[in-house]
């Protein structure tokens, strides 16, 4: 089964088109997904034929589905459990931080204001996550 | 044994110390208008005891008629009168028996019968004539006819004394009235002119000692004709058989205690009459009459006399049943209105103590006082703070007691002799029941606020006193019995108190319930405010993410063929949106004061500067020289996060607002007092106008340029907010040019 870097679950279009020009300007993948809402990649990661990713970068507040349901779900599917999902969202409140970490997430960044410090953290992210393939540490039951 | 003479009728000796155990009931002489004896309750009415005096009034001489039959010395039409009595046992059918006159010697007389304990009793007086009677029955019937027509019970009073001066003719006629302990007090007088007025003086309840009271509820007239003549002896001075002094208390003619007489003759008086006012069988008040010379009313007069006083008892259980469903429906329109005033008032304490009604018109009262926590209302006459907190330490010793009332404080506790002797009077009612929370009202001691009716000392013919009893000597020994003591608490003022207790409580639980829904509606809105600003910082930064990136994008792929302008111009959108997050970062933070949990300890307020002031290290060595100084900084309570915020903002508002000079500075510095913490943070900045002081709390408000000073104007709205939630007092001086300083006054 052909194996995928990374799904992106971005519903803006600005922050998502930022983030495809620094993914191509920086030449760091062209086998990655974006997909805009939380319904379409809950059905994705159900399809038993579908590639599953390295990581995930998931923002929360999506359409259908919120990130943190994703979440929930992803941890709760034995095919899916052990696949890193870093969580990704404008919002640096506590209470939101704490319920990804509660839920299962394998690190939350905050969306940075300016462009060089979004390139910036992207960028760390691929390396950490992608590049190192982190996901080497398993998770367990 | 004591020799018995007119001048000591006892066989001891009685005088002011022990005057309420004269036994007066048995004094064993008469007044000389009148004869006594005592006879035997059968056909033959032997002659048992006799006054000196019955040569007077029958043809016989006191030796000769003992042990002889009365009916040998009245015509026979009498003694079958008398007769018809003894048969049925009914002698107000009978009284009075008249004896008719006997030529020269003998005018008309009456004959009159009772019973003392067991023994028969007659007495015979001498008739006074019949245009005394018909005069009297005259007057009466106007007299009564005005009575009535009287509604209220001073005018009733009023006229009374009028009347009955006008019918009787004696010089002084009063109503004196007893209170609940008996104390005496003149209510109504009518007297010629020559005489010094007695209306409103006080006596103190030994004047009229107890059984002096009793013998006016038997006996309800009672007259003393004159005060210096010699009583007439009884003899023998006890029953031949019996061996018992005679029972004079029903008689008519019984002579007075020599020390009544006493204290009547320093008053000037010749002779009294006291008709007895009863109210629901007990003794309400007496009708005094006073006379210069010596007067007699014969029985007849006597009994008419006795009527008004009848009259009297009845109308005033009238007026104060009247009284009574007035005060009630009175007392409930006040509380009524009272309720409606305080419920009005957003404060209760405001509610309690202004406007129409007061704590003092609800019971009446010299003063009043609301006491909890650490305020301290009063209104009217009390005594200080500091006292009256005593005072409430002591009653919350047991806060199981409700209502506390007494109307002699110092008898209660003596260690309130500093007030208790002006405010004597004590009503209290705890509001609580768990803290000492009181409403105190005060009554001043009688003493402080009775005088005399008017003053004596302008009468004409003021009677200087004489040995050592007289009126105005009773008052100074009223006054002394009642100097600590107040009015005393009616049940109606102790049934207002709790009363005024339950409706403040319902008060207090209906606005807690109002509050408690206020509150959920706050905390609703501040959840909702809180996912709004949630929205906010995720819409908003979005787009502005999209402006900047593509911005730099523009700046990446197309810089070589934007010329300078267009290079100026997307610099330009860059730091636009610098400054749109910057607000966007503001508002954030000021909406998350808005949150209602905060953590409240010990902050260590030295750090958290310590703290600032490196994290600005950096940005000010670039610039000129700015010194933060930092000193004494004592910790406070509070949340930790927010106060950081406080702390925050003032200081780079400091160095926002510094002037390029040499030297600038801000100094924190805190200092401790009894109560409160207050920091300073004194700059010497660009300062503002004090006439902006208001403006610079507000959101978005800024008092200089922003091409000058950077800023979103929200900085000091979040020390005030931060200032606010601590229940800390924030303070600001300012001199353009010169510097501002800050205050902030954290409660311990």
């Amino acid at each position: 089964m052909k194996n995928i870097d990374f799904i992106l679950v971005e519903d803006s279009e600005v922050d998502g088109q930022l983030l495809k020009r620094i993914i191509k300007k920086e030449r760091l993948t062209e086998n990655y997904v974006w997909m805009k809402d939380g319904g379409q990649i809950m059905d994705y990661l159900k399809d038993e034929n579908a590639a599953m990713p390295t990581a995930i970068l998931l923002d929360i507040k999506l359409p259908k589905v919120n990130g943190l349901d994703v979440l929930k779900f992803i941890r709760s599917s034995e095919r899916t459990r052990n696949i890193p999902v870093v969580m990704y969202s404008s919002s640096n409140m506590r209470d939101d931080i704490q319920t990804a970490y509660q839920y299962g997430a394998n690190s939350y960044l905050t969306k940075p204001n300016g462009f060089g410090e979004m390139k910036e953290q992207f960028v760390d992210f691929f390396n950490y996550w992608i590049k190192h393939n982190h996901s080497a540490l398993k998770f367990k039951d | 044994m004591k020799k018995i003479t007119s001048e000591n009728p006892y066989s001891k000796t009685y005088d002011l110390t022990n005057c309420d155990q004269e036994p007066i009931h048995i004094i064993q002489t008469v007044q000389q208008f009148a004869c006594i004896m005592a006879i035997s309750d059968d056909d033959e009415a032997r002659v048992a005891q006799v006054s000196t005096n019955i040569h007077e009034f029958l043809p016989v001489t006191h030796q000769e008629i003992l042990g002889k039959s009365l009916f040998k010395f009245i015509p026979s039409e009498a003694v079958a009168r008398v007769r018809d009595g003894l048969k049925t046992g009914n002698f107000t059918e009978i009284n009075p028996v008249v004896l008719p006159a006997r030529g020269e010697q003998f005018a008309e007389r009456f004959l009159t019968l009772h019973y003392a304990e067991s023994q028969l009793c007659v007495e015979i007086e001498n008739r006074i004539g019949n245009r005394q009677e018909l005069h009297f029955l005259t007057m009466m019937d106007r007299a009564i006819q005005r009575l009535q027509n009287s509604t209220i019970k001073e005018d009733l009073l009023q006229k009374t004394v009028e009347e009955v001066k006008k019918i009787t003719e004696y010089d002084r006629v009063m109503i004196y009235r007893f209170d609940e302990n008996y104390n005496g007090q003149v209510v109504a007088e009518a007297r010629e002119d020559s005489l010094e007025p007695y209306l409103g003086l006080h006596y103190p309840e030994s004047d009229i000692p107890k059984q002096a009271r009793d013998l006016f509820l038997k006996n309800k007239v009672r007259i003393l004709t004159d005060v210096n003549e010699q009583p007439a002896f009884i003899y023998p001075s006890e029953h031949p058989e019996k061996k018992t002094p005679l029972d004079v208390s029903q008689s008519a003619a019984r002579a007075s205690s020599p020390i009544h007489l006493e204290y009547l003759r320093n008053m000037g008086v010749g002779a009294t009459m006291t008709v007895a006012i009863v109210e629901d069988g007990k003794l309400w008040g007496l009708i005094a009459c006073h006379h210069q010379e010596k007067k007699i009313l014969d029985y007849r007069t006597r009994s008419l006399i006795k009527f008004v006083g009848t009259i009297i008892s009845g109308h005033l259980s009238l007026q104060r049943a009247t009284n009574y469903r007035e005060n009630i429906l009175q007392n409930n329109i006040i509380h009524a209105q009272f309720f409606e005033q305080m419920n009005k008032h957003r404060d209760i304490v405001r509610g309690l103590t202004e406007g129409q009604y007061t704590l003092l018109n609800y019971i009446p009262a010299d003063g009043a006082v609301i006491i909890h926590d650490s305020n301290f209302v009063n209104i009217g006459l009390t005594p200080t703070e500091s006292q009256v907190r005593r005072l409430a330490d002591w009653l919350s010793e047991d806060l199981s007691i409700q209502l506390f009332s007494t109307n002699c404080l110092i008898n209660e506790n003596a260690d309130f002799a500093d007030f208790a002797k002006d405010f004597s009077g004590i009503l209290s009612v705890n509001l609580s029941g768990s803290t000492s929370e009181y409403i105190i009202w005060f009554r001043q001691a009688q003493e402080k606020v009775v005088t005399w009716g008017g003053n004596p000392h302008e009468t004409k013919s003021f009677v200087p006193e004489k040995g050592r009893l007289s009126p105005r000597k009773s008052f100074e020994k009223w006054k002394e019995v009642v100097s600590n003591q107040a009015v005393p608490w009616s049940d109606q003022n102790k049934n207002s108190a709790l009363k005024l207790k339950n409706d403040i409580k319902d008060i207090l639980i209906k606005r807690f319930s109002q509050l408690k829904k206020l509150h959920d509606d706050l905390n609703r809105s501040y959840v909702e405010l809180e996912s709004f600003s949630y929205t906010v910082s995720h819409d908003l930064r979005s787009p502005l993410r999209g402006i900047e990136g593509f911005a730099q994008i523009l700046v990446e792929d197309y810089s070589d063929k934007l010329d300078e302008f267009g290079m100026e111009v997307i610099a330009t959108i860059v730091s636009s949106v610098d400054k749109m997050n910057n607000f966007i970062d503001d508002i954030l933070k000021l909406s998350k004061l808005a949150k209602l949990e905060m953590e409240w300890t010990k902050v260590d307020v030295q750090n958290i500067v310590e703290e600032i002031k490196r994290n600005y290290l950096p940005v000010l060595r670039k610039d000129e020289t700015f010194e933060i100084h930092i000193k004494d900084c004592p910790p406070i309570m509070g949340d930790p996060m927010t106060i950081k915020q406080l702390f925050e903002n003032l200081i780079s508002n400091a160095i926002k607002y510094r002037r390029k000079i040499e030297n600038s500075y801000v100094t924190i510095c805190g200092k401790e007092t009894k109560k409160e913490i207050i920091y300073y943070i004194k700059d010497n900045g660009i300062g503002f106008e004090m006439e902006y002081v208001e403006k610079i709390y507000e959101v978005f408000s800024r008092l200089v340029g922003e091409e000058e000073y950077e800023g979103t104007g929200i900085g000091l709205s979040i020390v005030k907010r931060v200032a606010d939630r601590h229940n800390a007092k924030i303070t600001v001086e300012s001199i353009p040019g010169e510097g501002t300083t800050f205050q902030i006054a954290f409660k311990k």
